[in-house]
């Protein structure tokens, strides 16, 4: 029977290879890696503006030549798939050398340590929009709440940021919350101008709540996190060998990012997850069967500005100052852009799509203030012409027990004695 | 206590004109695209930099008339900024046409950074505000005990004859018919033949020109102008239409002065209030949003689904 | 095709009514299915068919009058939307509703596992117990799947917007037989469908009805209503104006004259 076979190619296989076959694919995997890590390492390197623009128009162009090369791309994905485990030690282990390889330029690393940040704030986001589909134009109300939170948190009751920094999520869960409430009665446009006026308003609330977020003087003097004493700005020397502080934080930022990896991969997995791409996909067919709308936007809604204000904490007590004006439209619209620009509900994409817009601008300073016309000409153009992201979101194919299906297929033969070529299949 | 009150009246009629102009575009757009076009607002900058361009060539070419180069600076103003507005129809949106919303709602945001920043960078001290011209700021009349401002009277009927024109536009000819069609079913439009791409690109030239007049008007009242001032109009404007109706061209046309009678409101009655009034339109629009969203004009319609 | 007369009543509308601004879509409506039976629903467009659906599904309120369901005669208006499906009733949609990015298999997932809570804890530390069930789960939608053979199955781990038409109105039925509903809707279930793919969903139909699920069906193809229902409703303007056997209601003046106007009645 012809459909046993086409069944047998989705289904994950045992793994048949042999030591050395095994061995010849992971080091082509790996070397893979290596060899992009190194281009990223030498562009973000990059001062030169020229040099800048040149090793963009580059990654332009790999991105449309990949996409034009089918073969190269199954090539990679089946060899993904095939190593999964292994990809992603050999990429942790990247990400942890990194700042290693930039020792004598700190600036780098806390550049590092920003786009870890936002890849937890842009993954808090894609589980509201991504996964739920619930457009939120307003996510700096809850940067501003974890940051306003934590840090005052700190600078008024002394608190240690181990503790803000939860209870700043929480604070920012608590502003999702809230506005879960007039957003579960709204959808698509009027969803987004609702959540665009929150950010509005919250903004506008930052900058006149003098005795809560000190206005527009900002959050000043916020302590950095620290462990049995020893605070985050002073850098650990091994030996000779003294490593800047930004390397704390740097390390603190991936951890808490690889952990927010974790629970958006078992959020989507999940259930839950389902469910939300359920109300994504239609919201009406979910409730009638059975999907609690309203207690799942809630969930999405405060799980994403959790992380939101996760990110809030960590980026007020590495930066030190608070101010309103880093929680203004234009913020959300970065994070909105990230997850866009990633492909949204891909998470990996996302976190490509965090680190890709908190570089990019940084390494294009000599451009000065021409770069934000230049973002949003970008922004534009993807919109245009890929507006899908970088790595959309593909079905994740689950892995299935092939004898299970192939015994019901054999049992029921019933529809295959129909004549074939019927005009059976009318495609819409 | 009377001659505030005809004060804060006068007032909310004057920045209410601007309020419906810009949301007019909204509406509009709207309907022919459902499209929120947040470079709207950024149309109305523009509208403010054209009519201070006017002026600056008009001192140039030695013209004194203060009523004529007023004109001009409407006519200049309206006819570039329809000029953009049609071209980012035709750049921007019409690629994404029919996209999900996000795609549209991220393309119009990006289309209004590229503006402002374009007008920040290579305008002239783009970046500093300008002091706009306005010939007549200093003259006022008496009327009782009531001071009334020239400029005042004059946008206020300016703004009424412009929206009553639009309306006789919309409501009498076959370009409002057109439009108003496309508005209501897009593909049926279509299907009665009727060129869907040029209503748009008329809609956008409509639009986006009354926008260029509100910025006008924007300059002569408040005498400056910014690059970054287009967001905030555009977050009025959209409240307007939003109160309006979204889409219901009539009932932009008061949803302005709805907006503005609640700024003129906060600020009289609330003490700081002035801080506050920005918070108080926002609320105005989640608020419309969430429990009338069909507007303030029309009932709440049933729920769907 | 000797229907059961002493079979209970498995939903009853009672004097339901639904104004839409003015427009009484469902009109002093009472009803009652039988359980065990397959009843079908006929009438012109616009005679309430689809509203008495939504209403039933708790998509509108009614505007009054009560849809009572099961032997508890629980009243489905009191009812959330989202609690129905965990009544026993499931529907599929004439306009159809899949998932489309999510893949065949989910599709039916969703629709069985959806009242049992998907908690937030579980979903992060994934116990034992959950693996299993989700497993369970997955076993028990494959079997589902099979029942439209190697059509549905063979694509299972696609997202549903890749199947053909008549596929994705075969996966809305086996979505609804997933969540084992005692009464299932099916509105227009051969829309847009050739004569043997019709003939194909009568089969469908017959087989659901054979594992013991009630069936209330909307349609308008009068073959698929003769060939498959027990007892029939006629509409007409938002309230019943004919019921009984397929030949009985066809033959009514009243459906008559609402197909063909009063004069075709007359003659």
């Amino acid at each position: 029977m012809p459909e046993v076979d086409f069944i047998d190619t989705q289904v994950a296989r045992e793994d048949t290879r042999t030591l050395a076959e095994k061995a010849r694919d992971r080091l082509a995997l790996g070397g893979c890696q290596v060899a992009l890590f190194a281009a990223f390492l030498v562009g973000i390197a990059l001062e030169d503006a020229i040099l800048v623009t040149g090793f963009l128009l580059f990654i332009v162009a790999g991105a449309v030549g990949w996409g034009r090369m089918p073969k190269l791309n199954s090539w990679a994905r089946n060899h993904l798939a095939r190593d999964k485990r292994f990809a992603q030690l050999v990429l942790l282990a990247l990400l942890v050398l990194f700042p290693f390889v930039f020792l004598d330029n700190p600036y780098l690393i806390h550049l590092g340590a920003l786009a870890a940040i936002f890849a937890i704030m842009a993954l808090g986001l894609n589980i509201t929009l991504g996964f739920c589909g619930l457009l939120d134009v307003g996510f700096a109300v809850y940067f501003a709440a974890g940051a306003y939170a934590s840090s005052q948190l700190a600078v008024i009751f002394d608190v240690s940021f181990w503790i803000g920094l939860p209870i700043g999520g929480l604070t920012a869960a608590f502003f999702g919350f809230l506005v879960a409430w007039p957003a579960l009665r709204v959808s698509d446009h009027y969803l987004a101008l609702v959540t665009l006026g929150y950010g509005l308003i919250m903004n506008l609330l930052h900058r006149n709540f003098t005795f809560l977020t000190h206005g527009t003087d900002g959050v000043i003097n916020i302590p950095p996190p620290s462990i049995f004493g020893w605070d985050f700005v002073t850098p650990i020397e091994i030996g000779d060998l003294e490593l800047p502080f930004q390397m704390n934080f740097y390390f603190l930022a991936l951890i808490i990012t690889v952990l927010t990896v974790f629970v958006s991969i078992r959020l989507r997995d999940s259930n839950l997850g389902r469910q939300w791409e359920a109300i994504r996909e239609d919201e009406v067919a979910a409730r009638c069967f059975g999907v609690n709308v309203r207690r799942l936007k809630i969930i999405a809604f405060s799980t994403g500005a959790f992380f939101g204000g996760i990110g809030g904490a960590v980026f007020a007590h590495m930066i030190g100052f608070v101010h309103p004006d880093n929680f203004v439209l234009l913020t959300s619209i970065m994070i909105l852009a990230m997850v866009i620009i990633g492909g949204m509900g891909n998470i990996a994409g996302v976190v490509v799509g965090a680190v890709a817009l908190t570089l990019i601008p940084e390494r294009l300073r000599e451009f000065e203030d021409l770069r934000m016309l230049l973002f949003g000409g970008a922004l534009v153009l993807i919109m245009i012409y890929r507006p899908q992201g970088l790595f959309p979101n593909s079905r994740r194919r689950r892995e299935l027990q092939a004898e299970k299906i192939n015994t019901l297929i054999a049992e029921s033969g019933r529809d295959d004695a129909e004549a074939p070529g019927l005009p059976d299949e009318v495609k819409v | 206590m009377f001659e505030t009150w005809i004060q804060q009246l006068v007032n909310s009629l004057t920045i209410g004109g601007m309020y419906t102009l810009v949301a007019v575009g909204f509406t509009l757009f709207f309907g022919v695209l459902r499209l929120i076009n947040f470079a709207h607002g950024e149309v109305f900058m523009l509208g403010g930099f054209t009519g201070l361009v006017v002026a600056w060539l008009a001192e140039d070419l030695g013209i004194e008339s203060g009523l004529l180069i007023i004109f001009l600076m409407f006519v200049f103003s309206m006819a570039v900024c329809a000029v953009i507005g049609a071209l980012m129809e035709r750049f921007a949106y019409r690629p994404v046409r029919g996209m999900p919303v996000l795609i549209m709602l991220v393309t119009s945001l990006a289309v209004g950074i590229v503006v402002r920043e374009a007008v920040k960078e290579f305008f002239p001290e783009g970046a500093n505000p300008h002091a706009f011209y306005s010939p007549f700021k200093y003259d006022s009349f008496n009327l009782g005990s009531v001071v009334l401002d020239y400029t005042q009277i004059g946008l206020i009927l300016t703004s009424i004859v412009l929206v009553y024109a639009v309306y006789l536009l919309v409501a009498k000819t076959w370009v409002g018919r057109a439009m108003r069609a496309t508005s209501e079913d897009l593909d049926a439009a279509r299907m009665m033949g009727i060129d869907v791409d040029i209503v748009i690109r008329n809609t956008f030239f409509l639009g986006s020109a009354l926008g260029g007049v509100a910025g006008v008007m924007n300059g002569l009242l408040y005498l400056s102008i910014r690059f970054d001032m287009g967001w905030v109009m555009a977050i009025k404007g959209f409240t307007a239409a939003v109160v309006g109706g979204l889409g219901n061209i009539y009932g932009a046309m008061f949803g302005g002065y709805i907006v503005a009678a609640v700024e003129v409101l906060v600020v009289a009655l609330i003490p700081e209030g002035s801080r506050y009034k920005d918070v108080f339109v926002f609320l105005l629009l989640i608020g419309v949003l969430v429990f009338r969203p069909s507007g303030l004009l029309r009932a709440p319609e049933q729920k769907v689904g | 095709m000797a229907a059961d007369q002493t079979a209970a009543t498995l939903l009853a509308s009672e004097a339901l009514t639904k104004n839409f601004g003015g427009v009484l879509a469902v009109n002093d409506l009472s009803l009652e299915v039988r359980e065990g039976e397959i009843t079908a629903i006929i009438g012109p467009n616009g005679s309430g068919k689809t509203t008495f659906f939504n209403l039933i599904m708790h998509l509108y309120d009614a505007t009054s009058g009560q849809i009572l369901f099961g032997g508890e005669r629980r009243n489905l208006l009191d009812l959330p939307t989202h609690k129905i499906n965990a009544q026993g009733l499931a529907r599929t949609f004439q306009t159809l509703r899949l998932f489309p990015n999510l893949t065949v298999l989910e599709n039916v997932l969703i629709a069985m596992s959806s009242h049992v809570n998907a908690g937030f804890l579980s979903a992060l530390v994934k116990p034992k117990s959950l693996r299993q069930q989700d497993k369970d789960a997955e076993e028990k939608a494959l079997e589902t799947l099979s029942m439209f053979g190697a059509r549905l199955i063979s694509m299972c781990n696609e997202p549903a917007s890749s199947l053909s038409y008549a596929n994705r109105r075969r996966l809305e039925i086996a979505r609804c037989v997933a969540s084992q509903p005692r009464l299932i809707l099916l509105d227009e279930p051969v829309a847009g469908m050739n004569p043997t793919e019709t003939r194909g969903v009568i089969e469908d139909i017959q087989r659901i009805h054979e594992k013991g699920h009630t069936v209330l069906l909307i349609e308008h193809d009068m073959k698929l209503v003769e060939g498959v229902a027990h007892r029939v409703f006629a509409f007409d303007h938002g309230t019943k104006i004919a019921e009984g056997s397929f030949r009985d209601v066809s033959t009514h003046p009243a459906v008559i004259e609402a197909y063909l106007g009063k004069r075709a009645a007359r003659h």
